[in-house]
């Protein structure tokens, strides 16, 4: 591979066969296409810049560093999981939307320069939202829609913050930007939009659980993660940061715990795990910033593994809400053991991903002397384990015996959840195959005897709690409003009442002017019949008319 | 099909005898919280680093609180009907709440 092949312009044009391949053709290509885009990332090396002169601005559609490559890799290991996961869809519109998707992703993931971020930025937006609109039902249609409408508001900030930049600085480049001045707040507003940061994420646990099974897993991936990539690049070390991230855990987890859908309940957790990130980048040390691009790394790979094993039983029982399931682990066995693998991963289980990078960002807050923020994180953990791995996977398979027999998931599901939890596997018992691509140096070992008795005592001491309280914590067939009540509920109704004044107002007006106007209409007719305007004028009054008429010609004439 | 059958059986056998996995588990939390006790941690980096298993005391009525406050925030402020965007406009509000 050569430089100039981009890798998001070689999986666009890729994309395209998507749309008219079929059968065994558009299985096999969608297999082969992100293994040629994960070989040009591969041939990238550190360092690589490409630019161009496109109307007098100079461009970097492609820089591959530390930074930028760690997320490269993932975007296109991820695309070749979640299309195994979907090769039994016969939907030739969401493979191609997924593919554009990864590869704006990968974009804007190597963009350079604003402008082209800018470009790839847009150009996720209107890919993803058609795996929402894809599953074809009204909620995922009104789902879509609302999420259009908030990513083209962000959308909107970041064009107006790239231009305030420019007009400021006279530069285009993507680097690490000042505090301060609207070019910054706006930009930063854009970012964390996309990072689902609260009150700005209402979105997302909106818009995923509505997606396709399929499409889910590409959402899980690409939109918050690119996030976390453009604010480890343009704004590490912004304080306000570390405490919006972490916040973002906290909410998340207590969200989770609240909602009965499955898939809902791992959306409210991406919000979670991207808090620790968003905290990470907010530290902004050079082991905070690796342990972020880690985490990013990891939480991809265990996040798809639990939307596939939510989707596999949505997909086998057509069924998400956790008061309508139980008892699956006698006919969905092995969904149960990988999903397992996801939940230990996302916990922090020693041997599993996120042992090995989530506790680096709680060790960099430990290290910069951040007491406070490190004991909240141990709190988030302990939510985290006891919704997506207690919880979730208690009350759906086993817990209350719904009557449900579905069939095991199909077997490439199957494989896909596999080779994603391989890769869990992989990661936790071997994490210097990880640290070696991190954009620093990492001298951090998660195995040391510390580590794994704080571990264990946190994990264990919260299944304990969770099931001395188990008959309490069962699923609730209820929703739980969120920020997005506001546009969806409030934000209505102030339209409707506006709509109703508006309305009244123009009904009053228009019935007000047509009594005036039949009024005039009956003055002007009784004048008529009396035939007063019809009468002989005398010569006086004619010379008085006259004489006023001349004298309002001359006084306006002569002041001319 | 061998695989699935086989997977069901060992959880089935695991469900059979939870209540040595329980054992188990309560046996490894107490050794780990012996193991807290007696090992030197090598840092002492905030205040309750000295603090004999620390963790597991911060997990347990973590866990405890955070379910509380779950409870609260759920039937307190949050939680309401499924059907709660999808009734007409004029229904919508105070007594959507239940």
């Amino acid at each position: 591979m050569t430089e100039w092949l981009h890798p998001a312009l070689l999986l666009a044009l890729g994309a395209l066969p998507l749309g008219v391949l079929q059968g065994r053709g558009r299985q096999a290509w969608q297999l082969v296409l992100p293994l040629l885009v994960l070989a040009s990332v591969a041939s990238l090396e550190s360092g690589t810049r490409v630019t161009m002169q496109l109307a007098g601005l100079e461009l970097t559609p492609l820089r591959a560093d530390g930074l930028s490559l760690v997320f490269a890799y993932i975007f296109a290991l991820i695309l070749f999981i979640g299309n195994i996961f979907a090769l039994q869809v016969e939907d030739n519109a969401q493979h191609v939307a997924a593919a554009l998707y990864a590869a704006a992703a990968l974009g804007a993931t190597l963009a350079g320069d604003l402008v082209t971020l800018y470009v790839f930025w847009e150009i996720m937006v209107v890919a993803s939202v058609w795996l929402i609109w894809r599953r074809q039902q009204r909620s995922a249609y009104q789902a879509g829609y609302r999420y259009l409408i908030v990513h083209a508001l962000g959308g909107m900030l970041l064009f107006a913050g790239v231009i305030a930049y420019y007009l400021h600085t006279g530069s285009l480049a993507f680097e690490p930007l000042a505090g301060g001045g609207p070019a910054f707040y706006l930009i930063l507003a854009a970012f964390l939009i996309n990072a689902a940061a609260p009150p700005l994420h209402a979105w997302l646990p909106d818009a995923y659980p509505e997606a396709t099974v399929t499409g889910t897993v590409f959402l899980s991936a690409f939109t918050t993660k690119t996030a976390v990539y453009v604010l480890a690049r343009g704004f590490p070390g912004t304080e306000f940061l570390v405490w919006l991230g972490v916040g973002m855990t906290l909410y998340g987890v207590t969200y989770a715990f609240l909602v009965n859908d499955i898939r809902r309940l791992l959306a409210y957790h991406i919000i979670s795990q991207v808090g620790y990130m968003v905290a990470g980048v907010g530290i902004g040390t050079t082991l905070a910033i690796s342990g972020t691009a880690a985490h990013a790394f990891t939480h991809i790979l265990y996040k798809a593994l639990l939307l596939m094993g939510a989707g596999a039983v949505l997909h086998m029982t057509g069924r998400s809400k956790l008061t309508e399931l139980g008892g699956l682990y006698r006919y969905m066995p092995v969904t149960f053991l990988l999903y397992m693998v996801g939940g230990l991963s996302i916990s922090a289980f020693p041997l599993f991903s996120g042992f090995v990078s989530k506790t680096i960002i709680i060790e960099a807050a430990a290290e910069d002397g951040r007491g406070v923020i490190f004991l909240l994180m141990m709190l988030a953990g302990v939510g985290t384990f006891l919704s997506t791995t207690l919880k979730l996977p208690w009350f759906t398979f086993f817990g209350r015996d719904a009557g449900l027999k579905p069939a095991e998931a199909p077997m490439n599901m199957r494989v896909a959840m596999g080779l994603a939890a391989l890769m869990c596997f992989v990661i936790g018992v071997m994490p210097q195959l990880l640290y070696t691509i991190l954009p620093y140096a990492v001298d951090y070992n998660a195995y040391t005897a510390s580590h794994l008795i704080k571990e264990g005592q946190l994990l264990l001491f919260t299944g304990i709690a969770f099931f001395l309280l188990l008959k309490h914590l069962g699923g609730k067939d209820k929703i739980s409003l969120d920020f997005d009540w506001f546009y969806r509920d409030l934000g209505r109704r102030w339209v409707g009442s506006a709509r109703d004044l508006v309305s009244t107002a123009n009904a009053d007006i228009r019935r007000e002017f047509m009594t005036g106007f039949r009024r005039l209409e009956a003055a002007a007719c009784r004048l008529r019949v009396s035939g007063w305007p019809m009468r002989s004028w005398p010569t006086g009054s004619m010379a008085l008319w006259t004489a006023l008429v001349l004298a309002l010609l001359l006084t306006f004439g002569l002041s001319r | 099909m061998a695989l699935v059958d086989f997977t069901a059986r060992v959880l089935d056998t695991l469900v059979r005898e939870v209540r040595w996995l329980r054992r188990g588990a309560i046996l490894l939390a107490g050794a780990v919280v012996l193991a807290d006790i007696l090992k030197d941690k090598g840092y002492s980096r905030f205040a309750w680093d000295g603090i004999p298993a620390f963790t597991a005391i911060y997990a347990f009525l973590g866990a405890l609180a955070l379910i509380g406050l779950y409870k609260l925030i759920g039937y307190g402020l949050v939680y309401r009907r499924p059907d709660y965007y999808d009734r007409g406009q004029d229904e919508q509000g105070a007594d959507g709440h239940d």
